[in-house]
């Protein structure tokens, strides 16, 4: 067991600290090590130094370690085996049938990569970077900035199709087609994202001290004009949150600390100006509440479409304008469980023959009637 | 496909066999075995608990994703440190924020000159804060390395593996871990004998 007697030479705290039983003794005290090392030590008083520093040695190259109780771990090992597709005849299929389009898509991400570089590079283009809240920005990239002073959310659909439900008082810009490697727009005041997913061009937001990134996902950001505290809030999706370290409000404020954080769905990253800290947190109950109610899924059958509209206005918490003369003919019977707003209006759009536009960011629905 | 029972005293040999032979709960006890210990590791590389996390999800999903083509390994616990490792310096990385470790100068001036250390360490409690000191101030890949050594009983070559080392490198990293520690145990041995005969 523990350490030879057959020695030539008195032990030193190495011999201790190579020694993986006295090690067990140190970070697990095990009941067999505790039985054992504690006597040995008092059968050899002179060891006793080596052994305790040996002891030091160990206990700092440990160092301090966070508890993980074990219902930490089997919330983990539950989430990660439920996140874990169990159909392996399906995985079959799909890597020997999906290969070449995988190695396909591959190629092309790589040359469009290549190309959307290229273009950046040769433009002699300056990544967008916000400098004490202001855009360095390529100046031939035209902007359109949108603000909504209404009462009611406003509806803002961005080159690319993505959603953006903006509160009131709340202000997006954006450009007026995005040529960049990223689709970068800039948000103050609170609104809801629904970004059409596009792996080779990932869609940023920034707002105030916070820059969020992600490849399509709806997601809540708040970053009002003046305040504590701005925060994203994750709907759907993998969300990607840091710390804009060259942001500052006012002269005497303090720039970020850089900190990343990733969000999944119903986690939410929340900076707060005061110690300039970036922190993630699942959302309570309570909280949850500001969450547009999009994932819902909504099904109808024969429902008259005026119903089937305030079912969607009400899931999104918009306004959405109609004659209702004119929808009260028309029916759906359609279960819509792609969370967009816009996915779900073309397939009402689509089944009833009604068709839907914005107009000043109110969400306008026209039909010929349905009789 | 017929469930094999998975008995939690298998070896990580086994249930990785079992694992490739899609057996999901394979995963499952692979994952629980590890996860404290790959969660401690990762407050070694980053603040960031929730990243660690999801970096240690992302690890097993990615393990079940491609288990088809998972290959045979030497050394289970090895390969789930260096992927953990990758996936959290990748993470960071892309955050834009790795503060360079390498260049963390270890400061032992005070250390190795015995006249020093003799007027600081008095006592032997002074020896052991010193000794805590001397070695947190050691690099953080070095930290690192003794950590992998001695708390999860990493061999060289499996440390050099995780850390994307030469094995040598890592010899030397431990070696002057160690160094440390016998100028200690000699200042001990010197203040012993000093306490033998009071003047």
């Amino acid at each position: 067991m523990p350490i030879g007697q057959n020695r030539r030479r008195a032990l030193k705290s190495h011999d201790f600290i190579e020694n993986e039983s006295f090690r067990r003794w140190v970070f697990q005290n095990t009941p067999v090590e505790a039985a054992y090392w504690p006597n040995y030590l008092a059968q050899h008083p002179e060891y006793r130094q080596s052994a305790e520093l040996a002891r030091t040695f160990l206990l700092t190259a440990k160092g301090e370690l966070p508890e993980v109780t074990n219902q930490q771990v089997n919330e983990a090992v539950s989430r990660i085996l439920s996140d874990a597709p169990s159909q392996p005849h399906r995985q079959l299929w799909m890597l020997s049938g999906w290969q070449p389009l995988r190695i396909a898509a591959s190629i092309a991400l790589v040359v469009t990569a290549s190309w959307i570089g290229w273009q950046y590079w040769t433009k002699n283009r300056t990544a967008p970077a916000l400098v004490n809240g202001q855009t360095a920005f390529p100046k031939t990239v035209d902007f359109q900035e949108i603000m909504n002073l209404q009462r009611s959310a406003r509806l803002v659909r961005l080159p690319d199709g993505s959603l953006v439900v903006l509160q009131r008082q709340a202000r997006i810009r954006f450009p007026k087609q995005f040529t960049g490697p990223k689709r970068d727009v800039f948000l103050t005041g609170n609104a809801f994202f629904e970004v059409v997913r596009n792996p080779a061009k990932p869609f940023r937001v920034f707002a105030r001290e916070l820059t969020t990134e992600v490849l399509g996902t709806s997601f809540l950001i708040n970053a009002p004009e003046a305040g504590g505290q701005v925060n994203v809030v994750v709907k759907t999706g993998r969300v990607a949150v840091s710390t804009n370290p060259t942001f500052r409000r006012h002269s005497k404020a303090k720039y970020p600390r850089p900190a990343a954080v990733v969000l999944l769905p119903n986690q939410q990253a929340i900076f707060s100006t005061g110690d300039a800290r970036l922190v993630k947190r699942t959302v309570s109950r309570s909280e949850a509440s500001v969450l547009p109610a999009t994932t819902k899924a909504l099904s109808f059958r024969r429902t008259p479409l005026p119903q089937v509209m305030d079912a969607l206005a009400n899931a999104y918490g918009i306004e959405i304008r109609y004659n209702r003369e004119e929808l009260s003919g028309c029916s759906l019977t359609a279960h819509l469980d792609d969370p967009s707003l816009f996915a779900r209006l073309d397939i009402i759009a689509a089944s009833t023959g009604s068709t839907y536009q914005l107009q000043n960011g109110q969400l306008v629905i026209h039909s010929q009637g349905c009789r | 496909m017929v469930d094999s029972p998975v008995d939690s005293s298998l070896s990580d040999d086994a249930l990785w066999r079992q694992l490739r032979e899609n057996d999901k709960k394979a995963l499952g006890l692979l994952a629980g075995r590890y996860y404290r210990n790959l969660f401690h590791y990762g407050t070694k590389l980053t603040n960031d608990q929730a990243l660690i996390e999801d970096c240690i999800q992302d690890l097993f999903l990615t393990i079940w994703e491609k288990r088809q083509t998972a290959q045979a390994l030497q050394s289970v616990k090895a390969y789930l440190f260096v992927a953990l490792r990758n996936n959290i310096l990748r993470q960071v990385k892309q955050a834009g924020h790795w503060e360079d470790v390498e260049t963390s100068i270890l400061t032992i001036d005070w250390l190795t000159n015995p006249e020093l250390l003799y007027v600081q360490a008095e006592h032997e409690q002074s020896i052991h804060s010193s000794l805590i000191q001397a070695l947190e101030r050691l690099p953080k890949r070095q930290r690192e390395a003794i950590y992998l050594k001695y708390y999860e009983n990493l061999t060289y070559e499996e440390i050099a593996t995780a850390m994307g080392l030469n094995r040598q490198v890592v010899a030397n990293y431990l070696q002057n871990a160690l160094h440390n520690l016998r100028d200690h145990w000699q200042n001990v041995a010197h203040i012993l004998f000093l306490l033998q005969f009071p003047f």
